[in-house]
């Protein structure tokens, strides 16, 4: 599942956000406003991220 | 003088992984350390190579003067072999591309953060081989600031009981040494390796094409070179540079079946498609590949195909490659 930073991410100490939890990488992405692939974030930072919304059209709009 | 009666059996090695904060400084006793399914190692010694000075004329003896070490030119390599685990392969990601959270993606802008000495970083891995050192007291090997240069996943249903299989070699500027130190408390990695026996039905696939595999492998590699050296007891680097960009390349060999006419437009004509192959708890892609000359191989039972690809990234946003790995 795709993951966009919330503003509260940027304010994160370092150490509690992906950069000191095995990905600087995509911490630097989040911090860019990226949407960045996530399998599963840790509970502690679920709040600071937003979810990507799938858009799912109705049958006969298009 | 008589012989030193220490040794080394080789089965007396334990190699633990330490996680690093800054470049240029070692995990300490109790800092972080991973245990992986290593099942087998090389390492380095501080050793450099010797430059010859000139010649004097009238002399055709070479001087001992003329002889110098070479320590602040020199790279040192350890190469592993592990067992495929999540753990194993999510730290390789983190290592050399920066991301060692599941799903660890490779991008154009992938780096391995700042390569600057002293400066913070957590990619990088100390790599301590217990009971590796030559010295009766110092007796492990501790090599740290190191980075992958090159970075082997694989699966053989005739090799390592189907087993994936993942070779890395690091490589650090910073000169080995030996010392007393043991990893307290390390994490030990008691994953189950990923099998080719395990993979879901219809993969890998090529082009959404499935393919009975009998072996899949994919290589990433990439160049660092050592940036001089800030002082000349312990030769320390200025940092590294990555000369070179992250290449993807890998193959497939596969029966040759039906499938193979199926993604045949894509042998030569300059078209890019997706390679998968997933078995529901690790999933490896590379959504934009190249063919490279694929070609069938006739000399067993059955007909193969063999078909090698480059990865590439559709954009500089782009995946070349994603490891997804629970």
């Amino acid at each position: 599942m795709k993951y966009k930073a919330k503003e509260s991410y940027a304010k994160l100490s370092l150490d509690k956000t992906y950069y000191n939890m095995g990905s600087p990488a995509k911490h630097e992405n989040l911090l860019k406003g990226q949407w960045v692939e996530i399998t599963s974030p840790p509970e502690s930072l679920l709040k600071h991220l937003q979810l990507e919304e799938k858009i799912t059209r109705k049958k006969g709009n298009k | 003088m008589a012989f030193e009666t220490n040794f080394q059996p080789r089965s007396g090695i334990t190699l633990h992984h330490g996680t690093e904060i800054t470049l240029g400084t070692a995990t300490l006793t109790g800092g972080g350390w991973n245990t992986y399914q290593v099942t087998d190692f090389s390492f380095s010694h501080a050793s450099a190579p010797l430059e010859i000075a000139p010649q004097r004329t009238a002399l055709l003896g070479q001087l001992e003067n003329q002889g110098v070490h070479r320590p602040d030119t020199q790279m040192y390599e350890a190469s592993v072999t592990m067992r495929g685990t999540a753990k194993a392969l999510l730290a390789c990601g983190l290592n050399m591309w920066s991301d060692g959270i599941t799903a660890s993606e490779l991008k154009p802008s992938s780096t391995s953060g700042s390569l600057k000495h002293a400066a913070s970083n957590t990619s990088g891995h100390t790599l301590l081989f217990e009971g590796g050192g030559s010295d009766a007291t110092n007796s492990s090997v501790l090599m740290w600031g190191c980075f992958l240069t090159n970075l082997t996943i694989k699966q053989d249903i005739g090799a390592n009981a189907g087993e994936l299989t993942i070779e890395a070699t690091y490589t650090t500027a910073y000169k080995p040494i030996e010392s007393a130190l043991v990893a307290t408390s390390p994490t030990l990695d008691t994953g189950a390796p990923f099998n080719i026996l395990s993979l879901s039905s219809d993969n890998p696939s090529i082009a959404a094409q499935p393919l009975f595999a009998h072996s899949w492998e994919i290589s990433v590699s990439r160049s660092l070179e050592r940036v001089g050296c800030s002082e000349y007891t312990n030769h320390t680097p200025f940092g590294y540079v990555q000369t070179s960009p992250y290449e993807v390349t890998g193959s497939v060999v596969c029966k040759r079946d039906d499938s193979i006419e199926d993604i045949g437009a894509s042998f030569n004509s300059n078209t890019a498609v997706a390679f998968s192959v997933t078995d529901g708890t690790l999933t490896v892609s590379c959504p934009d590949i190249m063919i490279d000359n694929s070609q069938p191989d006739a000399g067993s039972g059955y007909a193969m195909q063999t078909i090698p690809f480059r990865a590439f990234a559709a954009s500089a946003t782009a995946v070349i490659l994603s490891i997804a790995a629970s």
